[in-house]
């Protein structure tokens, strides 16, 4: 018995020891979880490297990064939501901070904002993507690290050979002169990504943004496919593109092209032109390192009906934080915001998609991490042109005057895709499709109790 | 053992059974039967009555109507190349022909494959740039050019059940084959010293004797078919132009796209009455079979 009570004490002893030293790590120990859509393998690896790194800086805060993907995205938060269950933060898109800001689960970054940025010269040439995560009442509810912009990218051999500076094409006419004297003997004048999920729309967007149709409008939001000059605009960019599609201009199957397929089309040197998001770079460094050198950006070339620069389409990518009461998380949050801005951290996550994801920040370009990126660095002017000239003209459908909720909702629906492939691929009267797109915008606006008049307007 | 104890031995058996049922079966279909009625979604977290709106919205919807259009060609089109592929791939390896094994294994592989596998393989076969397919129809000069076919609206949807009758004839054919192995070897022979012909064999006595499993393979085939989603969304999503939009893909588009879980379970209500109509005419040929034998 005595034996029995020596044992039951050492062991009681063991279990003390094991637990006490875990209780008061517990007690001092922040543990933050972050969910990010970003899951290529090359994004993973950045995720982990960040990581690792702050936690060996902070041993009191530990990170844990859950991959969730787009399609999963709004389901997963709208379980964490009913079961209390959020995450600390997250890494999103201007879509997905704006209906987080509508489910009122994230917090105002406007201190810590104005803390990284204290003389606003850093974020100076992003401020439209720094807007798009501006609430109704003022506040920031995202801070943006990277964008991908659509451009056109083109083949300046080609270019120089034909005796034209890539940068003289300000116009649609331009252009139409550019792929004539640059396509056939294998090239088609321009790739796309027309495929119905997704990608028509887009370019649909796209190509209305550079003649300068608005969708809504940038002071108030107000719904502007009821307006005779927008229709007009559009209806000459539809016009514009099924022109290039009747004429051999786009690759004959481009009604089912993804963005894989223009790009890889790029880089084995059978386009004169892409209308992309400079993905052509990453998979010309994998397929045809070769074509690298052959390839520069120039900003959309205007339609007939403006004069001013061309408005561009943009996906940004920024970190939000969930509301906390807690102020241990909030500045371990706080610490790992800072960190994850440092200019070296946000060259790792652009270079983990070279020229794909453009970052916002001047001082990433000083960045020795962005500028030694082998990829990068042989595109170091092309970003500085984009940071320049396109990053300030940038907007997305249903973000023209602020975040909205509707904006998430009309690239997740089909409507104008196939409004604008029945008018390109089936025939359908452009009339029919203009007002098949217009009942979409219609439709869903009265579906997410989006004011016609606007939800910026006084 | 008592009466009662033995009820409730048989209850608890049966227990599992009806909780699985209930929870994956009957409570869904209830559910959407009730959300059929109603405005719901699930993103706005509208909710409200609604009677049959959705249902005359959807009557009156090209979209619906189109995809309707579309699901029914895709449907009759696919079964009964499957079928006639099926019956004759059946019949060849019926008969005692050397590597008749070999070719059982090679003919059921279409429906082995994952069918993203399937999808992604037609898919890089057709595409214009780089298919097989395409590139050889253009070298022979059948096509004039290297033809997108999945990305052209009038050949999509019939590219798209090709690829179906492709994927989906190994099941018919092993069933068939399985029906054609179960028929008396001394009819055949009788035939035969009758003087019949192999294709006489076939159509007055091979045929008729697996009819109705043919007839029954068929129906099941066609609810299977009607209700297929993946091979569709995986080569087309549907496009271009909504030529290869098919009911599933309408309601996965409308639950998952919108989160109008109101119209998306109309849909499916309209979809399940299509497939009640088949069920009926299977369980009305099943009761004719029946009394047939007795």
């Amino acid at each position: 018995m005595k034996h029995l009570k020596s044992i039951a004490l050492v062991t009681a002893l063991c279990v003390l020891c094991t637990l006490l030293p875990a209780t008061v790590l517990a007690a001092e120990n922040v543990e933050l979880i972050f969910w990010t859509p970003l899951t290529s393998n090359a994004d993973k690896a950045v995720q982990e490297t960040l990581i690792d790194t702050f936690q060996k800086e902070n041993p009191d805060i530990s990170i844990t990064v859950e991959y969730v993907s787009h399609s999963d995205w709004y389901t997963r938060w709208m379980t964490a939501i009913m079961n209390d269950d959020c995450p600390d933060m997250c890494q999103l898109d201007q879509s997905e901070v704006s209906w987080l800001v509508a489910q009122d689960i994230i917090a105002p970054m406007d201190d810590l904002f104005a803390k990284m940025d204290p003389d606003g010269t850093d974020f100076a040439n992003a401020t439209a993507a720094v807007n798009s995560a501006r609430g109704g009442d003022g506040n920031l509810y995202g801070i943006p690290f990277s964008v991908n912009i659509n451009c056109l990218w083109t083949r300046q051999d080609l270019l120089e050979e034909a005796g034209i500076d890539p940068y003289s094409i300000k116009t649609w006419d331009d252009l139409d002169s550019a792929m004539a004297a640059i396509e056939g003997d294998g090239i088609t004048a321009m790739g796309m990504a027309l495929a119905r999920e997704q990608c028509a729309q887009q370019q649909l967007f796209i190509w209305s943004y550079a003649n300068g149709a608005y969708y809504f409008d940038p002071q108030t939001g107000a719904y502007l496919l009821n307006q005779e000059d927008t229709k007009v605009k559009i209806i000459e960019a539809m016009e514009y593109i099924k022109k290039l599609f009747d004429n051999g201009q786009l690759p004959s199957g481009v009604s089912n092209w993804k963005w894989a397929d223009y790009r890889t089309a790029m880089a084995n040197g059978e386009l004169g032109f892409t209308s992309s998001w400079g993905g052509d770079i990453g998979i010309a460094a994998e397929v045809n390192p070769d074509m690298l050198s052959n390839l520069c950006v120039i900003a959309h070339p205007t339609g007939p009906s403006t004069t001013d620069t061309a408005i561009h389409d943009f996906g940004g990518w920024y970190w939000s934080v969930t509301k906390t009461e807690d102020a241990a998380k909030q500045a371990a949050v706080e610490k790992w915001i800072e960190f994850v801005y440092q200019p070296d951290n946000v060259a790792l996550e652009t270079t983990a998609r070279p020229v794909y994801n453009i970052p916002v920040m001047q001082s990433v370009l000083e960045s020795p991490i962005f500028k030694n990126d082998p990829v990068t660095a042989m595109f170091l002017d092309d970003i500085s042109y984009i940071m320049e000239n396109i990053l300030p003209h940038c907007t997305r459908v249903g973000f023209e005057a602020g975040p909205s909720v509707l904006a998430g909702q009309i690239s997740a629906t089909l409507f104008a895709s196939d409004a604008f492939q029945a008018y390109l691929f089936n025939g359908m009267p452009i009339e029919e499709a203009y007002n098949m797109l217009d009942k979409g915008f219609q439709d869903l606006m009265v579906e997410y109790s989006y004011p016609i008049e606007g939800p910026y307007a006084k | 053992m008592s009466i009662r104890k033995r009820q409730l031995t048989g209850f608890l058996f049966f227990l599992p059974a009806l909780i699985f049922f209930s929870s994956f079966v009957a409570y869904p279909f209830v559910r959407t039967v009730y959300l059929s009625f109603r405005d719901f979604n699930w993103f706005t977290k509208k909710d409200a009555f609604i009677g049959l709106q959705n249902y005359r919205d959807l009557l009156s919807s090209p979209q619906f109507l189109n995809a309707l259009g579309n699901s029914i060609i895709y449907s009759v089109v696919s079964l009964a190349g499957q079928a006639v592929l099926a019956i004759i791939f059946a019949l060849l390896l019926n008969t005692k022909l050397h590597g008749s094994g070999l070719f059982r294994s090679l003919f059921i592989l279409p429906w082995v494959l994952p069918t993203v596998v399937t999808a992604l393989a037609w898919q890089m076969m057709l595409h214009e740039r780089w298919g097989a397919i395409t590139y050889y129809l253009y070298t022979l000069g059948i096509t004039a050019q290297r033809f997108p076919f999945l990305a052209t609206v009038s050949t999509a949807l019939p590219t798209v059940i090709l690829v179906n009758i492709w994927r989906g004839y190994p099941l018919m054919m092993i069933s068939f084959l399985s029906a054609l192995q179960a028929i008396p070897q001394e009819l055949t022979e009788a035939a035969i010293i009758d003087g019949a012909s192999t294709f006489k064999r076939t159509i007055y006595i091979t045929l008729p004797i697996i009819r109705n499993a043919i007839a029954t393979i068929i129906l099941f085939r066609a609810i299977w078919v009607f209700n297929f989603f993946d091979l569709t969304w995986q080569l087309t999503r549907g496009g271009p132009a909504s030529s290869t939009e098919l009911l599933p893909i309408l309601i996965y588009k409308s639950a998952f796209g919108s989160y109008r879980f109101g119209e998306a379970s109309a849909i499916a209500m309209l979809m399940f009455m299509v497939l009640l109509i088949l069920v009926m005419v299977y369980f009305r040929m099943n009761r004719s079979n029946e009394e047939e034998l007795r």
